[in-house]
């Protein structure tokens, strides 16, 4: 039966949308006017809300099944579900420039210039600090060398000898 | 507005918003999360001490919901589908804070090692704000004057929205019932509903709603 048209009852325009919204709690609420109540045309959205939320209270009420629970939802609440899934649905935008930084960075990218010059600077310093190790063991105290020399010669390991050998020809050809 | 539009065949409203909200009308889910917000906060504090995290729980519950809501198919009870979501996130949180030393255990609902035994014994015996005496105190109230509206509300109104929230008939069935049309039917419905609304909102204003 479909006689909404010829037998509804006059109310005030800005009952309307209350009906709708009435209807819509019993799930008999008719496409355009589910369109309507959505997107805001008719209705202030707190007045909506108001009474959408009475509405479901009085139904519970009326089934008797009133638990404690039945302050009216908070509008704090809401909004703030409303706008963390807002924030989250930007990113459907916002997802390019984060697959764009997943990406290997361009070899011109700043950042990367730096891990270049960084990685750079930790090879020069280790080549100096080996020449350095060599060179300054060969300036060693000569008390030092000839410590090792003498170490070497009394049966340390062959590698040992040979380090010793070197360090104590540098030091004699030194002219010590 | 067109009153010959195809009227929605579904009888639960909750279809209706969740089908539009898949097709992305905020809105849609909005009135969802305004409609169930306070069942699943209070579902929460069943498992949860602290309030803070109560709320927070609730709210992600709602941000799951919407994220897994092309999933929902329609095949249970929107609620149903909402309810376990929160159970789920609940317990989550649950092991997060057994997880984090720095935690207090207080807002854990039980301090034993047993999540499902904790949360079973939390659904039981915990008394949650809900279920405070001002809380309850304050649904007896809102009985008492639905009922004392109800009484005042004329023969016809009270027995279409009697028809419609008691016996869950649809406008159709009450219309076949009462022998007269549906868009009668819808309009003393919404009428009555109007009435009762009137008599609660003071009440609910006292309880510290900001919207009312």
């Amino acid at each position: 039966m479909n006689s909404l048209q010829k037998d509804k009852p006059m109310t005030a325009p800005e009952d309307d949308w209350r009906e709708s919204l009435s209807a819509l709690v019993d799930g008999e609420c008719q496409t355009d006017e589910l369109d309507a109540l959505l997107r805001g045309q008719v209705s202030p959205r707190q007045a909506q809300d108001t009474s959408w939320a009475c509405y479901q209270i009085v139904g519970a009420a009326l089934r008797g099944s009133l638990d404690g629970s039945e302050q009216p939802p908070s509008a704090a609440f809401a909004s703030a579900v409303m706008g963390r899934l807002a924030a989250g649905q930007r990113p459907a935008a916002a997802t390019a420039p984060d697959r764009q930084q997943q990406r290997s960075p361009a070899v011109n990218d700043p950042v990367w210039r730096w891990r270049w010059a960084g990685g750079l600077a930790a090879v020069v310093a280790a080549v100096l600090l080996g020449w350095q190790w060599q060179g300054g063991a060969a300036t060693a105290t000569p008390e030092l060398a000839r410590s090792d020399a003498r170490q070497g010669a009394e049966g340390g390991s062959p590698a040992h000898q040979a380090g010793a050998g070197l360090v104590n020809a540098t030091y004699e050809s030194a002219g010590r | 507005m067109n009153r010959h539009a195809p009227t929605l065949s579904s009888a639960d409203s909750d279809l209706l918003l969740v089908r539009r909200a898949q097709a992305g009308e905020m809105r849609a889910f909005e009135l969802l999360v305004l409609k169930y917000q306070r069942r699943v906060e209070r579902l929460v504090a069943r498992m949860l001490r602290d309030p803070g995290l109560v709320e927070d729980v609730a709210q992600e519950t709602f941000i799951r919901a919407y994220k897994a809501l092309g999933q929902f198919r329609g095949e249970s009870a929107f609620y149903t589908w909402l309810y376990r979501i929160a159970l789920n996130t609940a317990r989550k949180q649950i092991a997060d804070l057994r997880r984090d030393p720095v935690q207090s255990m207080s807002s854990l609902e039980t301090g034993d090692g047993d999540e499902t035994s904790g949360n079973e014994r939390g659904l039981t015996l915990q008394i949650t704000d809900a279920e405070t005496p001002e809380a309850l105190l304050a649904s007896k109230e809102i009985a008492q004057a639905v009922n004392e509206a109800m009484d005042a509300l004329p023969v016809e109104l009270r027995q279409a929205i009697t028809l419609r929230e008691i016996e869950g008939l649809s406008y159709d069935e009450i219309a076949n019932v009462l022998d007269c049309p549906v868009g009668t039917v819808r309009s003393r419905i919404f009428r009555a509903r109007e009435a009762i609304s009137g008599r609660i909102r003071p009440l609910l204003e006292r309880q510290g709603g900001k919207r009312w």
